[in-house]
């Protein structure tokens, strides 16, 4: 999808490789295109800064700006000299009405963030703890392209630390070390220094499952 | 081209967690879609209008249906593929722009919730810590254009905010890291105070009375000046020296291998060496501090306190004796 983006030259704006386009907890408004370039998306936890994402020429970040006022979520550095266009709330229907490539591009972004954060929230909404931390792995596992994954045994292998499971799972870090300490007594999980295992999804999938069942069941009691 | 599709009442159209491949868009008869709300668990029943797209979401962020969509009476339903239906809304602008705010609102309110249920976690941090601490994260990383950035991006925010004091006291830190220091040999000027006017024996007293930055800026504009030509190896090893009292180690060593390079037969080789040593020691690399300081001990004249704070340092890196 190439996108004719001539009009916009006067959105650019050019930043040096290593400089910060913004910070995490910053407020802003804007959002971004990438016309040359490539940023990494940052996020600090502790006492690791950690690469979530590289994003290429074309692509979009800070779109969350465009719908409120929230914090940034997450640093975003540039990895080399890159030209980027910087839109706001104000010039943004301006520019999506002139490209329609660039509104589907969008649409398709956000079509992705819905279901990224209701499958977040799906996690959430369990209240046994263990069940929480063990549907982020199973979270994590329906996003792994089926090329990596050993079908037969079920093992999975997850670049993260205890500190991203925490935070999807909504606890803090002590909390969510316990868990996981719990589940490598059980021979569940196996936590290394830069990754984790779990020795069977299928294993993970069925207890959420039964966790699930059981919180309805007792909830449709009340 | 996009086909019409007849179904009869009570038919599935797709299944909650089916593939989407393709946009269905409802030409006559009636359909609804079947989810659960995700926090209540209610089974919701959303009907469709005439001439209403459905399914896009999965359909665009290639992901599985989140709803099951039936036909509640016969009707007909035209299909678009995934380009033709790009296609078809590119040449429609207003559709497009309605599509996005439908989308936005869908995914602002599916964020609150999240947030929401996140919010006692993230209570201890605030957005000006959060942001301050990125600062700090950087600085303590040595990534000083990073961190300078990031508490100048706070000032800008929170100019009288509960870490502006702190955040401006960092970024001059961080600025001060910034000067590279073989650059500054070639770049003009450094901002804030003129060092240009400072004698030798003035910034050497900086130097003497732990003043390191101020010492630094004070060496830095002797190089550029070529002023006290006599003394330049000094000054420049005195950098290096600067350099690790400001705990940047990295730029110490660099530095300081420069010196060590230049200047092979200078008085103060194995002083150099010796803060090469503690810079690297102070990295975490014991085993080269140590290959530095052994070397540093053969060059330092025998017997004087230097002689003595090496065989120290040797021993208690667990180094024995020379």
């Amino acid at each position: 999808m190439s996108l004719d983006l001539s009009k916009f030259e006067r959105f650019a704006k050019i930043y040096k490789a290593g400089q910060i386009v913004f910070c995490e907890y910053e407020p802003g408004d804007a959002f971004y295109l990438i016309q040359s370039g490539r940023v990494k998306i940052v996020k600090i936890f502790g006492n690791i800064e950690k690469t979530i994402d590289i994003l290429k020429p074309g692509e979009f970040f800070g779109e969350m700006a465009l719908l409120e006022n929230a914090p940034r979520s997450a640093s975003i550095i540039a990895l080399d000299d890159c030209k980027l266009l910087e839109f706001n709330r104000s010039n943004f229907q301006v520019l999506m009405t002139g490209n329609p490539q660039m509104a589907l591009k969008l649409l398709g972004l956000f079509a992705k963030r819905i279901y990224d954060q209701k499958r977040r929230f799906a996690i959430l909404t369990l209240s046994d703890e263990h069940a929480r931390v063990a549907d982020v792995f199973v979270m994590l596992a329906e996003g792994l392209d089926p090329e990596d994954t050993d079908a037969d045994s079920g093992k999975r292998m997850f670049n993260h630390s205890v500190a991203d499971i925490a935070h999807w799972a909504g606890m803090s870090p002590d909390r969510c070390r316990d868990i996981l300490n719990h589940f490598q007594e059980q021979r569940r999980v196996s936590v290394f220094q830069d990754r984790i295992e779990v020795t069977n999804i299928h294993d993970l999938i069925r207890f959420v499952s039964s966790r699930r069942k059981l919180q309805e069941s007792q909830e449709s009691q009340i | 081209m996009p086909k019409p599709v007849f179904y009869r009442a009570n038919a599935i159209i797709y299944f909650q967690g089916d593939k989407a491949d393709g946009i269905p868009i409802l030409k006559e008869g009636k359909v609804e879609l079947n989810y659960e709300d995700l926090e209540t668990g209610a089974d919701i029943r959303e009907p469709i209008k005439t001439g209403e797209f459905f399914g896009v979401k999965a359909a665009l962020g290639r992901n599985p249906h989140d709803e099951t969509a039936m036909a509640v009476t016969d009707c007909t339903v035209i299909h678009f593929s995934i380009p033709e239906f790009e296609k078809f809304v590119s040449g429609n602008p207003r559709i497009l722009m309605k599509m996005l705010q439908v989308f936005s609102t869908q995914l602002r309110r599916i964020h609150h919730q999240v947030q929401s249920l996140l919010s006692s976690d993230r209570i201890n941090t605030s957005q000006e810590a959060g942001m301050f601490a990125v600062g700090e994260y950087y600085l303590k990383e040595q990534q000083y254009p990073q961190a300078s950035q990031a508490f100048k991006s706070y000032l800008n925010h929170w100019p009288s905010g509960i870490y502006a004091p702190q955040a401006t006291l960092k970024a001059g830190e961080a600025d001060a890291a910034q000067i590279d220091v073989m650059e500054e040999l070639s770049e003009e000027g450094i901002p804030g105070t003129d060092y240009s006017v400072m004698t030798f024996v003035e910034i050497n007293n900086h130097y003497k009375l732990g003043r390191y930055k101020d010492a630094m800026k004070g060496f830095l504009s002797l190089i550029k000046d070529e002023r006290e030509t006599e003394h330049l190896a000094y000054v420049e090893f005195r950098v290096g020296c600067c350099l690790y009292y400001m705990d940047m180690f990295k730029d110490a060593t660099k530095q300081l291998a420069s010196v060590i390079r230049k200047y092979p037969k200078h008085p103060y080789l194995g002083e150099a060496i010796y803060y090469m040593g503690l810079s690297h020691e102070q990295m975490g690399d014991e085993q080269k501090a140590l290959g530095f300081l052994k070397k540093a001990g053969q060059l330092v004249p025998e017997g004087g306190s230097l002689y003595r704070q090496v065989l120290k340092k040797i021993r208690d890196l667990g180094g024995g004796s020379l």
